[in-house]
């Protein structure tokens, strides 16, 4: 059982790792986001298993790659606040994520449907 | 918020871990750890201030830590963080620093980047196009449009960069790309500024060299910013500008490349000065395909002072020519005079680059010359009126031209243009209006009368001159137009014989601007009112006139434009009494009792066995090719005909050949399929031309030329072929223009010029069918003789006004100037003088006062002893008045 456990752990690691921009990049769709909320909406997100010590790189790397921009506010209450938004390059990607994850969730629909494709 | 010592160490070591992390993670590649982890630092702030903290102790930031350091938790294992212990220690820090922000290191560039990357190097460039200061002193560092633009992009890059320094957000590979740019622009005039950094040093005392020194602070500083754009930029992740380099390298080559238009030209035009044929042919044909004409017209106009290629110049790589060379140059690309083009102003910059010269060169470098040289910009035609007065069976006519220059410049200006006269016609007149006033000139030797000009002119007072130059040419000049919109009114008259294409019919040539130093509008007009005791032909009668019949005779008046006036045909026609073959005028200037006879001669052109056509091969004469092809068949078939073409060597197109069909046919082919490029020198041409010819007979060579401003070889061996007057070369106007040539020969022998009555096809066709014996076309012939004389002459004499003398006294001066006798100089400028005439020997002056006159030496002319035309108005009236009268006669014969 515990091997089972085993694989099935690393099986949510590879998925979470492969999931993880679309959900960054759909969760900045909208208007541009606080870095710190953004973050926690998509830390307490059940399902996804993730950290801020995993979203903070991911969200840098992210800005490196220019498909998320930030900008610094200043703020009374203490250090700068970093809003995140998305550029055009992050929504032309966050299109073609979601279209290509769409995809692939309707194939998996009808796999199920035929019961395993036959 | 405080903090206690214990919490702050653990936020520190809790930071190190995670650096320590993330390098080792695979998963974390690609960010920015620096960036992360102040992330993470503003996260910890934030998750504490929300927990409305007054003192962070560990016990809070582990909890805080514990969260963001969790393994992902699964789905079927939730852990729960771990509660741990915790001293509590007392709080010494009360407040953590803010995470230091990026947006500082980019404000103190920019910053500088502005200071001197932009607003230095915009004041550099206003600087210098408003004044031009380093262009006429050092080198011209925007010569051209191009680099103006350029020059502009230094601002506009590093402005663009100084505000994404000011953002924390990548740059853009656009402003990365201009900002490289800019770099490699002010990098390059970095380069071509270092040999003038100690002057500029040194200038800066006095508060001058800063701009010499811009190119420098701009280098500096964007050496400055771009590293920090970097710096910035590898925190983002990146490991530099975008496009900077690619920016830098094409910035770093645009201005030399700006320049290879210039250079090349610059170039051509020194090869088109070489003593090598081979290497002039090469560069004349490079500069007509290729050449950049402004750069020549500033090279003729200002001659090559300054250089248009800052660097190369300075090394000495680019050739150096006066402005007599560039005008040669200019002369043999285009074809035309180059002061037939306005000089380089702006407009030739393409738009908002001032020329240095424009700024700098307030002087007209050709003021009181000899020639009409550089062309004005600002000096304008603003009226002009031509009276004629013809008496057409004494086939004499007499005319006043108006002139009133504008000046709408600053300074005074002195206009200057050469008037082509009606053939065989002479200046007997000249007026200038001072205050209003008609003051008459002074006719007296040339020398004389230009050295009243020129001290006058040096003065800035009030003169005019007229003298000759060339034949049936007079330059005038009139110094000063005033500025700011001042005027300044002449009046040329002119004595000259009428032509006569058939002995009851004459013609007039009227006179035309063929070389001028201002401008004329397109749609300015000569207001005419010539008036004929005859008939006007109504067929052909220039555009613009129209014919009012009296009993007295006809008035012709209209308005014709000066183009064309000047492009011609400008001939106007009247009908005479062909039975009249003398006239006879009493001679009031010359000894009494003797008058001056005027006799019907033998054709003026002889019968010619050989005819040599040499036609000028520029440019101009392309459009007339065919028309002289079209006169080809009305050549005697008994002549024999030769065709030598003026292109860059004469190119004999027809050997000397019977006027066969045939040969004919040939001719006019491989003249019409000639071709015509640029501006050739006809000299070679007609040494070729006047050598067939002088084989022959009787030989006639029939010089076809356009404009020749310069002349490009020497004429000796046409003189010496002319000298012993055996050959005859007539001169036919193709297309209008100067042409030294025709000068250089005004001495000559045997030269003489075409009438043009018409088109230049049926005025050569007239031309080929007197060469013919059996069409011989009349003149009259003017000789001094005693009173007694008239007795042999006959019944038939018509008298005549003292035009005609005036005419003799031309012709006597041109006979004792070949003559050359001893003091032929002195009489024939006395004989100038008492009949108020301009020929080749004397001038005509006019000065603001009596006492520059005597001053001067000379006497102005009594102005009751000028000759006039009638007034309009006057003759007007005698129309109306003789025709009241012929109509009261008629009432009264049928009553």
């Amino acid at each position: 059982m515990a091997a089972i456990d085993e694989l099935f752990e690393n099986w949510t690691v590879q998925a979470r790792k492969g999931l993880l921009e679309l959900c960054v990049l759909v969760a900045l769709e909208g208007d541009e986001r606080y870095g710190y909320d953004l973050v926690k909406s998509l830390v307490d997100r059940p399902g996804l298993g993730v950290t801020e010590g995993t979203l903070y790189p991911l969200l840098s790397r992210l800005r490196v790659q220019g498909l998320v921009r930030t900008r610094l506010v200043e703020s009374q209450e203490g250090p700068a606040r970093k809003y995140y938004s998305l550029t055009e390059d992050g929504r032309e990607m966050a299109a073609m994520m979601n279209a290509h994850f769409d995809r692939i969730a309707q194939s998996l629909r009808g796999l199920r449907k035929r019961g395993g494709g036959r | 918020m405080r903090w206690s010592r214990d919490a702050e160490a653990r936020l520190e070591a809790f930071l190190e871990g995670e650096r320590a992390r993330l390098a080792a993670d695979t998963d974390a590649a690609g960010s920015d750890a620096t960036e992360v982890l102040e992330d993470l630092r503003s996260h910890v702030h934030e998750s504490l201030h929300r927990r409305g903290l007054e003192l962070v102790t560990l016990t809070e930031l582990d909890g805080v830590l514990a969260a963001i350091r969790a393994e992902p938790r699964s789905p079927r294992v939730d852990a729960a963080p771990a509660a741990r212990a915790e001293s509590e220690e007392p709080l010494v820090l009360p407040v953590m620093p803010k995470p230091r922000l990026p947006k500082r290191l980019g404000t103190r560039s920019a910053t500088a980047l502005w200071l001197f990357g932009v607003a230095l190097p915009l004041a550099a460039i206003a600087v210098e196009l408003s004044t031009r200061m380093c262009a006429m002193h050092l080198f011209d560092p925007l010569p051209t449009l191009w680099h103006g633009i350029l020059a502009a992009l230094v601002p506009l890059g590093f402005g663009l960069f100084a505000l994404q320094l000011e953002v924390d957000e990548p740059v853009p590979r656009v402003v990365g790309g201009l900002f490289g740019v800019g770099v490699g622009i002010v990098g390059y005039y970095s380069i071509v500024f270092l040999p003038v950094l100690p002057l500029s040093i040194v200038a800066t005392v006095f508060g001058v060299g800063v701009l010499g020194l811009s190119p420098y602070a701009a280098l500096l500083t964007a050496l400055i910013a771009w590293r920090t754009g970097s710096s910035l930029e590898e925190r983002r992740g990146r490991t530099r500008v975008p496009w900077a380099r690619t920016g830098f390298a094409i910035g770093l080559l645009a201005l030399p490349l700006a320049s290879a238009p210039g250079l090349l030209t610059k170039s051509w035009m020194s090869g088109a000065t070489s003593d090598d044929a081979a290497v002039r042919a090469r560069a004349l044909e490079s500069l007509r395909r290729f050449g950049n004409e402004s750069i020549l017209l500033e090279a003729c106009y200002y001659g090559d002072h300054r250089g248009n290629e800052p660097l190369l110049e300075m090394l000495g790589a680019s050739g150096r020519f006066s402005s007599g060379d560039a005008r040669e140059v200019y002369y043999r690309v285009y074809g035309r005079p180059f002061n037939a083009v306005p000089p380089p102003s702006s407009s030739l910059r393409a738009g908002f680059l001032p020329s240095p010269e424009s700024l700098w060169f307030a002087d007209d470098p050709d003021v009181a010359g000899t020639e009409v040289g550089a062309a004005l910009a600002h000096v304008a035609l603003a009226s002009g009126r031509l009276d004629a007065k013809l008496e057409v069976d004494a086939a004499v006519a007499y005319l006043e031209w108006t002139l009133e220059f504008r000046n709408g410049d600053v300074d005074e200006h002195e206009a200057r243009c050469e008037v082509l006269l009606p053939p065989g016609g002479v200046v007997s007149r000249l007026t200038l209006w001072v205050d209003g006033e008609e003051r008459e000139a002074a006719f007296d030797a040339r020398g004389k009368t230009r050295e009243a000009y020129q001290s006058v002119v040096r003065r800035r007072r009030d003169p005019v001159l007229v003298t000759t130059s060339g034949p049936d040419r007079v330059l005038v000049q009139c110094y000063p137009v005033p500025p700011r919109g001042g005027t300044m009114k002449i009046r040329l008259g002119i004595t000259a014989p009428l032509a006569l294409p058939e002995p009851d019919r004459v013609a007039l040539e009227l006179p035309a601007i063929v070389e001028r130093n201002f401008a004329v509008a397109p749609e300015l007009a000569h207001d005419l009112w010539l008036f004929a005791d005859g008939a006007f032909h109504a067929d052909p009668l220039l555009d613009g006139l129209s014919i009012a019949g009296g009993d007295g005779g006809d008035a012709l008046r209209g308005a014709v434009t000066d183009r064309a006036l000047a492009r011609g045909p400008r001939a106007v026609f009247a009908r005479r009494d062909g039975a009249v073959t003398t006239t006879w005028t009493e001679d009031e200037r010359g000894e009494p009792g003797w008058g001056v006879l005027q006799q019907l001669a033998p054709p003026d052109v002889a019968a010619a066995e050989t005819v040599v056509l040499c036609v000028d091969g520029s440019v101009g004469l392309e459009a007339v090719a065919s028309q002289v092809a079209f006169a080809l068949p009305y050549l005697s078939p008994r002549a024999e005909l030769a065709v030598v073409v003026a292109g860059d060597v004469p190119e004999i197109l027809l050997p000397a050949a019977t006027a066969s069909p045939e040969a004919l046919s040939r001719a006019a082919a491989d003249l019409t399929g000639y071709a015509y490029r640029g501006g050739r020198d006809a000299v070679p041409a007609l040494e070729t031309a006047l050598d067939i010819a002088s084989g022959a007979r009787e030989a006639l060579v029939v010089w076809v030329h356009g404009p020749q401003p310069e002349i490009l070889d020497g004429l000796g061996a046409v003189e010496q072929h002319l000298e012993f007057g055996r050959l005859r070369v007539v001169a036919v106007e193709g297309a209008a223009g100067p042409n030294e040539v025709l000068r250089g020969l005004a001495d000559a022998h045997g030269v003489e010029r075409l009438p043009r009555w018409g088109r230049l096809g049926e005025d050569l066709a007239r031309l080929f069918g007197r060469t013919d014996e059996q069409a011989p076309a009349p003149r009259f012939a003017r000789t001094r003789v005693p009173e007694s004389a008239l007795e042999s002459v006959g019944d038939d004499v018509v008298s005549a006004s003292a035009h005609v003398a005036r005419l003799w006294a031309a012709e006597e001066v041109r006979r004792l100037r070949r003559a050359r006798g001893d003091g032929f100089l002195e009489a024939a400028v006395e004989l100038s003088s008492v009949y108020q005439l301009v020929t080749p020997v004397s001038g005509a002056v006019v000065l603001e006062s009596q006492a520059q006159f005597e001053a001067a030496g000379l006497d102005p002319v009594d102005a009751a002893s000028v000759p006039s035309v009638p007034e309009p108005e006057l003759v007007l009236l005698l129309l109306v008045a003789g025709a009241a009268f012929v109509f009261t006669v008629s009432r009264g014969r049928v009553a």
